[in-house]
């Protein structure tokens, strides 16, 4: 055998190998046709689903198991193999990876991958399944939560119980500056944070009114996209975060708050006022006990409804309470809304049964009863129409607020892209070099992270026309 | 690739001279050496030369490893090499840690070894002691790590008792974090120890002796005798060194997540590099693309760049001299 | 030194006794120098050990309060910790991956470095650079294709077999720190069973695997905390999957969504160093011959 023989032989070898991989997306999942409006009746055979959340705490998992079990009761040949504590990224790879142990069904988290779930096809279109079991989406969940469980016209994602978020005020703290009413415009919560926030004589922090800061943690920037109106996306998902004047708004606000912060007597150095944020944020954001709200170091943040369980379980006697967060000064009118997000469910296109799958999902997310019980339990907000309505939701003032702002038509929710919450992830970490005053020329900036973004898009999606 | 051409020892050359009984006992000793070598071959071929040939391939596609892959040319390519400034940020990081890191490793490393050499009693305990942190878990000792560096954490505190009380940001600083990091590598440094100790001790102990006699001091001592004794292992442990920090993953991604207070559980999004990207190394880009972005192409373009920068250092210890390999 | 230098003199005696003393001053000196900067470098080395230990034992909200000193000892942690959901499970699931790496590394591992070190053939060096090579590329530059393979080829995805499979076929590493020692053992010995009438596979597995016991053990022991330590493959292929989950990522994991509590996590560190630690009491030589056989950090 010659070598030049051997050598081809050898390449041959590798370009089938390397075609085989080539392959590897060939095995095509499909969708099940279904048309009843009960697909999987107890005269079918028994069958497994592996459904996989993100729930991690005991309670909540008790909650969610609860839920499960009378799903179970009611479809004695369905049973749920329940996994917790589930990343996105965990789901995304299991739904990839296929096979016996993948999720056949999934509950995330993060609203921001539906236009990832959608995009791709892994998880399937529920518009046909809807229509079978004759549910009105629009009759049946809030509109806010009908537009971030869709991509381009695609329900391929159910709302599972909703996140609302607001503000969070401590009453001790108010009473002891004299402060009334929670602050309702930001000019009224910035002139409320300086009188409550108290300075040692060397500038350094004991306590702030708020954290003028995107890095604190659920301030993120995504959450303000309701108090200035951010558009970050066009419709066919290019960035505009430059032309957007509600970003810079946001950005000036940002700045001149934490200014202002700065240069109340005595005056305090942008380090201290970081490394007193690092400090009150050192343990995380859930350690028991030791969230900055819990522990006094900041008087008022904002957060999402489920704090109130935390809170509940952790501080008891802390007196504080709750409000929408407060809107630019010349936009007083949409006071009332916030920044709504929530919990997803979706069935992997993987899945070998559908129609069972399907069952599961119409249960969980249509069940007034399990939903009120669940949303009371987790004390998140519930998700349909007909459970935000029930008597036997939590009537807490606390918790009442964020059922009101998610209700509110001045809510708003992040744009679904077919690239995820990439663009805000990339966002988030420019604002960190502008919160430290890496920034000199503001537009030209801006723009140059537009490019950016759309590279990342551009890299990170499917080419179209293919 | 290697496997073919091995199975024919001896062949093509002329190997005039030799005895046909020698040359018979080379075949067979090629022949028995291919049966020993051949499941390694194949698992070479496998697991090392099929991936690096399929990244080039991958490098070509867009490929979110849902759907099939489609061509897209020097795309990926472009991206990654002119439009993806995390990249950069990367090699900026890796520089750093090669220049600070990778030294203060070799400095300290010397210095505890030689400080071994003179000790006589309690030598035990004392090499035990600086051996163990080694065997600790990377994701362990970095999370004891960050909690000693936490804001709120012991560090701190025994800062303040002696009176510092501005002490920096640690692990939440960006000009702090990889400082943090380096001393983190250092408490981790027994392996480079043990290296250099076993080297100190096969330092030729007439030289020292005639050079004592000499009248030379402790420093010229070390700078004409020692060090060119040991100074193959030094550039050895400074190669290797300079390798395992391209590869700087475990400690960079645990510690940024975890000092970032959003440890990547439900709902949150991993944010590698953090803070301000300061943590972000080459590797960690490639599991950030490729496996949580089911990005492959880019990834696969990160890491064949990664392999060429491994192989350019690899290349120093596959010298004739002074190598790993050794002579024919 | 000093005495030579200077010039004659007649009253030796003095000399001597001032040099000697002088000679002396300075070895105490250096002692001290000596054992401070070894205490120093201790202090360094065991700090984190003495944090490690004693935060695993404080009470919930000591942890990071700056405490230095638990308010009362909490052996209840520990006990915490072993009820947690998962912990047991990553335990088990650690020995399962670790266990076969090791036997599989130790069985595949010991003909190739044989081979490479005793046998004389054609493209020797050659195969010596590709050891090399192998041992030095990171496992991110193959990672990719691998991982399409596994998940999407065999759908192996989710289980620790891309991680426990490829051993089966020689480790690199574990290669050259055999054949590094291999080196060392006379070929006369391997000659003289040969001479008796041993097959090759018998002199292997007779001759030379007796006189390398001391580098199999330095392989499986090196071997076994490769896998115990192992961060990356295990965030890659079983990342997905929390039933299948080892040590490594159940303890960064390890503050759930909602809890971060540093004792139980401090407790959980120590739970899984303490293993390693009474290994390496064990085990101290053959860990350093191992080192310095190879110069190769692990």
């Amino acid at each position: 055998m010659s070598h030049l023989r051997r050598m081809t032989g050898s390449a041959a070898a590798i370009a089938a190998v390397l075609t085989a991989a080539a392959c590897a997306g060939s095995t095509a999942p499909a969708q099940q046709k279904i048309t009843a409006v009960d697909p999987y009746p107890t005269s079918k055979p028994d069958v497994t689903i592996n459904l996989w959340h993100g729930f991690s705490e005991g309670s909540e998992n008790d909650a969610f198991n609860a839920m499960v079990a009378s799903f179970e009761k009611a479809h004695p040949n369905i049973h749920v193999k329940v996994t917790g504590n589930i990343t996105d990224t965990q789901i995304q790879q299991g739904i990839k990876a296929g096979g016996s142990q993948s999720p056949d069904v999934a509950v995330s988290f993060t609203t921001d991958d539906v236009g990832t779930y959608c995009s791709t096809g892994q998880w399937i279109n529920l518009k046909q399944d809807l229509a079978a079991a004759q549910i009105d989406v629009a009759k049946t969940f809030p509109a806010p939560l009908i537009n971030y469980t869709q991509y381009q016209g695609d329900q391929c994602a159910l709302p599972l119980e909703n996140d609302a978020y607001g503000l969070y005020y401590n009453k001790t703290f108010f009473q002891q500056a004299g402060v009334t009413d929670p602050p309702k415009t930001l000019s009224e919560l910035q002139a409320d944070a300086l009188k409550l926030t108290q300075k040692n004589p060397d500038g350094s922090f004991k306590r702030i009114g708020f954290f003028p800061s995107f890095a604190y943690f659920e301030q993120v920037p995504g959450h303000f996209t309701s108090v200035f109106h951010l558009k970050w996306q066009t419709p066919t998902h290019n960035s505009l975060l430059a032309s957007d004047p509600g970003f810079t708004a946001m950005l000036n606000w940002q700045k001149s708050f934490e200014d202002a912060i700065l240069n109340q007597t005595p005056k305090s150095t942008a380090k201290q006022l970081t490394d007193f944020m690092n400090k009150s944020m050192g343990a995380g954001e859930f350690t028991a006990g030791q969230n900055p709200f819990e522990t006094g170091a900041v008087a008022m943040s904002m957060d999402g409804e489920w704090r109130n369980a935390n809170l509940k379980a952790e501080t008891p006697n802390l007196s504080y309470g709750t409000a929408p967060f407060p809107v630019q000064d010349s936009d007083a009118a949409s006071y009332g809304g916030g920044y709504v997000t929530g919990t997803v469910i979706g069935i992997s296109s993987r899945s070998a049964h559908q129609d069972a799958d399907w069952e599961l999902v119409k249960y969980l997310t249509t069940n007034t009863d399990t939903l009120v019980a669940f949303a009371n339990a987790i004390q998140n907000v519930p998700s349909t129409i007909a459970a935000l309505a029930s008597p036997q939701l939590t009537q807490n003032p606390n918790f009442q607020t964020f059922v009101k702002v998610s209700g509110n038509p001045n809510s708003a929710t992040t744009p679904a892209s077919p690239n995820g919450g990439q663009y805000q992830q990339t966002a988030q970490t420019w604002i960190a070099t502008w919160e430290a005053g890496q920034v000199s020329n503001l537009p030209s900036a801006l723009s140059a992270l537009d490019t950016q973004i759309d590279k990342d898009t551009n890299a990170g999606v499917r080419p179209s026309g293919s | 690739m290697a496997t073919p051409v091995l199975a024919l020892p001896g062949r093509g050359r002329k190997r005039a001279g030799l005895p046909a009984a020698l040359r018979a006992k080379r075949r067979r000793e090629g022949l028995a050496a291919l049966g020993f070598l051949s499941p390694w071959l194949l698992g070479f071929s496998v697991f090392f030369a099929y991936p690096l040939l399929a990244a080039v391939y991958f490098s070509f596609y867009y490929y979110d490893q849902f759907n099939a892959p489609v061509w897209v040319g020097l795309k990926n390519w472009d991206y990654i090499l002119f439009n993806f400034p995390d990249f950069v940020t990367g090699l900026q990081n890796t520089l750093w840690l090669v220049v600070v890191m990778v030294t203060l490793q070799t400095v300290f490393g010397l210095g505890v070894a030689m400080l071994i050499t003179k000790i006589k009693r309690g030598g035990n305990i004392f090499r035990t002691l600086f051996y163990l942190p080694y065997l600790a878990p990377p994701v362990i000792s970095t999370l004891v790590f960050v909690y000693l560096f936490d804001a709120g954490g012991p560090i701190n505190a025994i800062l303040a008792h002696v009176g510092v009380h501005n002490p920096p940001g640690w692990f939440n600083s960006p000009t702090w974090f990889k400082p943090s990091l380096t001393l983190l590598s250092l408490w981790g440094i027994g392996n480079t120890v043990v290296i250099f100790f076993a080297s100190l001790l096969d330092v030729p102990k007439e030289q020292m002796e005639a050079a004592m006699l000499d009248g030379a001091g402790p420093v010229k001592r070390f700078r004409f005798v020692t060090l060119p004794a040991i100074q193959p292992v030094i550039l050895f442990s400074v190669v290797t060194g300079v390798i395992y920090t391209m590869q700087y993953y475990t400690q960079a991604i645990v510690a940024g997540e975890v000092a970032s207070g959003h440890v990547a559980t439900a709902g949150t999004t991993l944010d590698i590099g953090y803070p301000l990207g300061s943590s972000l190394t080459v590797p960690q880009l490639i599991y950030q693309q490729g496996i949580l972005n089911a990005n492959t192409g880019p990834a696969c373009v990160l890491s064949i760049l990664l392999f060429v920068m491994t192989m350019l250092f690899t290349l120093i210890l596959l010298r004739r001299k002074n190598g790993l390999v050794g002579g024919d | 030194m000093a005495a030579v230098m200077s010039p004659p003199v007649t009253r030796h005696a003095g000399i001597n006794r001032t040099a000697r003393s002088a000679a002396r001053r300075r070895r105490a000196l250096e002692w001290i120098a000596v054992h401070s900067l070894a205490i120093v470098a201790a202090v360094f080395f065991a700090g984190p050990f003495f944090f490690l230990v004693v935060t695993s034992v404080m009470p919930d909200n000591q942890a990071l309060s700056g405490a230095l000193w638990p308010s009362h000892w909490q052996w209840s942690n520990f006990r915490s910790v072993w009820d947690r959901a998962g912990f047991l499970t990553w335990y088990k699931n650690t020995l399962m991956y670790a266990i076969p790496v090791t036997v599989l590394t130790v069985v595949s591992s010991v003909p190739v470095a044989y081979a490479l070190a005793k046998f004389k053939f054609r493209y020797r060096r050659l195969a010596m650079i590709v050891l090399v090579s192998a041992m030095m590329i990171p496992p991110q530059v193959t990672v990719m294709p691998m991982y399409i393979l596994w998940t999407k080829q065999f759908g192996l995805g989710g289980t620790l077999w891309p991680l426990i499979v490829p051993t089966a076929f020689g480790d690199a590493y574990s290669i050259f720190l055999l054949r590094q020692f291999l080196l060392t053992v006379p070929k006369e010995y391997i000659d003289a069973a040969k001479v008796d009438g041993c097959g090759e596979i018998r002199t292997l597995l007779r001759v030379v695997v007796p006189m390398i016991r001391p580098a199999i053990a330095a392989v499986a022991l090196f071997q076994f905390f490769y896998a115990w330590n192992d961060y990356f493959g295990p965030q890659v292929y079983v990342g997905a999957n929390p039933g299948n989950w080892t040590l490594a990522l159940g303890l960064e994991t390890f503050h759930a969504a909602h809890h971060v509590d540093w004792n139980l996590m401090m407790a959980a560190n120590l739970m899984v160093i303490a293993p390693i630690v009474v290994v390496f009491f064990f085990a101290q030589k053959v860990f350093v011959e191992g080192v310095t056989l190879t110069g190769v950090k692990g």
